[in-house]
């Protein structure tokens, strides 16, 4: 059984259709890139998916269970985290603070059993960031809030983890730190990662499959080393074909 | 339990508790003038606290918190006579909490501005409610004769006012607490993390409404008379964020300087010169926004706080 299952989604904003007809598998443990132009739909999908957006038409099942249409804090509960393209820091806390809240209401639960500082501290530490512990989120640089954004998403213990552009606006050495930021979370959480990206890099090193969107609509499905070769996509991206 | 005890050590809050427990002896020491002054100051202690304990926390300021304190004392007043005060003050915090509960679903929809004017606007709406039902009855104001002295109201007043505190600080204190400061953050992070936000910002709501639906019974008692136009009058609102503002929301401590220093204030200038009373705190209130957003709480005791590091 697919971990994740999206049937048919639709999305229209008025009389733009932002999503049409996307349906698409995600199995445990895989990563899955999702591609396309500015405007494509992947952040909508996100959306969509997380609660956020309320789709127009179509199914979203986890674990085979109907959670179309939930709220955003049940869908988290559930197992589903996601990130902010545009980050969303709790600025008025600190680092550790922000990670703390996510431990207490997120899928994992809380018992008590060790010091929620602690686990914070652990979280902060698999994204290297357990030296910036008690600074304020506000006072963060880019590459940190970025990093950030995916501590608090995995300090709600999920199964799925939706990373929406965690890369964007890095340089070329953060993008590496970050790519091993997250093949190493993955690998010790056995996490099933969904990740929009435009870095090419990364998403080459870090999806099995990679999904492209073009206007709303699913264009190709397949390998990183496919969908460089596949006409369509080279259509969507550069206008021509010129293979 | 483990609430219970964190309170027992917080020897900050154990001596602010004591202090305004203490105010039991001002109508023996300091005479009847004192006593009501005492009265007033447990009043604005117990309403301001309370207004933090979801405003403070969540961030939606609510300028319409008067209307909570104006049912309490309408039920108190139309109960009067018919049924006891100890049942009448507690039935005014429990109205005032379903009041609470009742509107909360649609006001909370709305966030920043709309959210202020939505519900400085259901408060003009429900006194002008209870005005007309009041008038259609034939009761343009309602005189309670037999009221309990002002000594019997004090200890009332100080009793809510250390359950409104208690109230406010267990709730910073837990995880709800932090879910509301999660809110107060950024909202949409904070659903994405798993925080139930509706439910939430309704139950906050509704814990800040009680206490001051149970004051406003006991204030109908000390005026012992009961004017619509009075008791829902928007100045108290007003004064209510004034407050807040200028002695801080961060800290128990801070609704209680905020009081303290308005209830000065007025007693140095309402009296004499009105006029340059509210001038005065027009002017405090812009200072302190400008200058220390945080209030006299964070001035006297600077704690960490966004602002340093």
């Amino acid at each position: 059984m697919n971990l994740l299952e999206v049937e048919n989604i639709g999305k229209n904003f008025g009389g733009v259709r932002a999503l049409d007809e996307v349906s698409l598998m995600v199995d445990k443990a895989e990563t899955l890139g999702l591609m396309g132009a500015n405007g494509a739909g992947k952040t909508t999908l996100f959306s969509v998916i997380a609660g956020h957006l309320k789709p127009s038409n179509g199914i979203i099942r986890l674990k085979g269970k109907t959670i179309t249409g939930y709220r955003p804090d049940k869908v988290c509960r559930l197992g589903i985290a996601r990130t902010f393209q545009i980050v969303r820091p709790f600025i008025g806390m600190s680092v550790r603070e922000n990670v703390e809240v996510a431990i207490l209401f997120g899928n994992s639960g809380y018992d008590s059993a060790s010091s929620l500082g602690d686990r914070a501290m652990d979280i902060l530490d698999d994204v290297g960031l357990q030296g910036l512990s008690e600074t304020f989120a506000g006072k963060l640089t880019l590459s940190a809030r970025k990093c950030l954004e995916v501590a608090r998403a995995l300090a709600t213990g999920p199964e799925i983890l939706l990373l929406d552009e965690v890369m964007a606006g890095l340089t070329p050495r953060e993008v590496d730190d970050m790519i091993e930021i997250i093949q190493r979370i993955k690998l010790q959480r056995r996490l099933t990662i969904v990740i929009v990206e435009h870095v090419v890099k990364a998403l080459n090193q870090l999806s099995e499959r990679v999904v492209v969107l073009h206007h709303g609509k699913i264009i190709a499905t397949g390998s990183p080393q496919e969908i460089a070769q596949n006409i369509d996509v080279r259509e969507a991206y550069f206008g021509a074909s010129d293979t | 339990m483990t609430a219970l005890n964190g309170i027992l050590k917080d020897r900050v809050l154990l001596i602010f508790l004591t202090s305004l427990v203490l105010t039991v002896f001002v109508p023996d020491l300091f005479g009847s003038y004192w006593a009501i002054v005492a009265l007033n100051l447990m009043m604005w202690v117990s309403l301001t606290q309370s207004w933090t304990l979801f405003s403070g926390m969540t961030g939606y300021i609510s300028l319409g918190h008067v209307v909570f304190y104006g049912i309490g004392a309408y039920v108190v007043a139309s109960t009067f006579k018919v049924l006891p005060l100890w049942v009448s003050i507690p039935l005014g915090g429990v109205v005032a909490g379903v009041l609470a509960l009742l509107v909360a679903i649609p006001v909370l929809r709305v966030r920043g501005p709309y959210f202020v004017i939505l519900t400085f606007g259901l408060a003009e709406l429900v006194k002008y409610i209870v005005l007309n039902v009041e008038t259609s009855i034939g009761k343009s104001s309602r005189l309670l004769f037999g009221a309990p002295t002002i000594e019997t109201l004090l200890y009332i007043m100080i009793g809510l006012a250390v359950i409104a505190t208690l109230m406010t600080k267990l709730v910073s204190q837990s995880r709800f607490g932090r879910g509301l400061s999660a809110i107060r953050d950024d909202e949409i992070t904070a659903e994405t993390v798993g925080v139930p936000v509706v439910k939430y910002k309704i139950t906050a709501f509704t814990l800040s409404a009680v206490i001051p639906g149970m004051v406003g019974g006991v204030i109908a008692l000390k005026s012992t008379y009961f004017e619509v136009l009075q008791v829902f009058n928007p100045v108290i609102s007003f004064t209510v964020v004034t407050m807040a503002i200028i002695g801080g929301s961060g800290d128990v401590r801070g609704p209680f300087m905020g009081a303290a220093f308005l209830l000065l204030l007025s007693e140095l200038f309402w009296a004499t010169i009105p006029q340059i009373y509210m001038i005065l705190v027009g002017l405090f209130l812009i200072v302190f926004v400008v200058f220390a957003p945080n209030g006299i709480a964070a001035i006297l005791w600077p704690a960490r706080s966004r602002d340093s590091q």
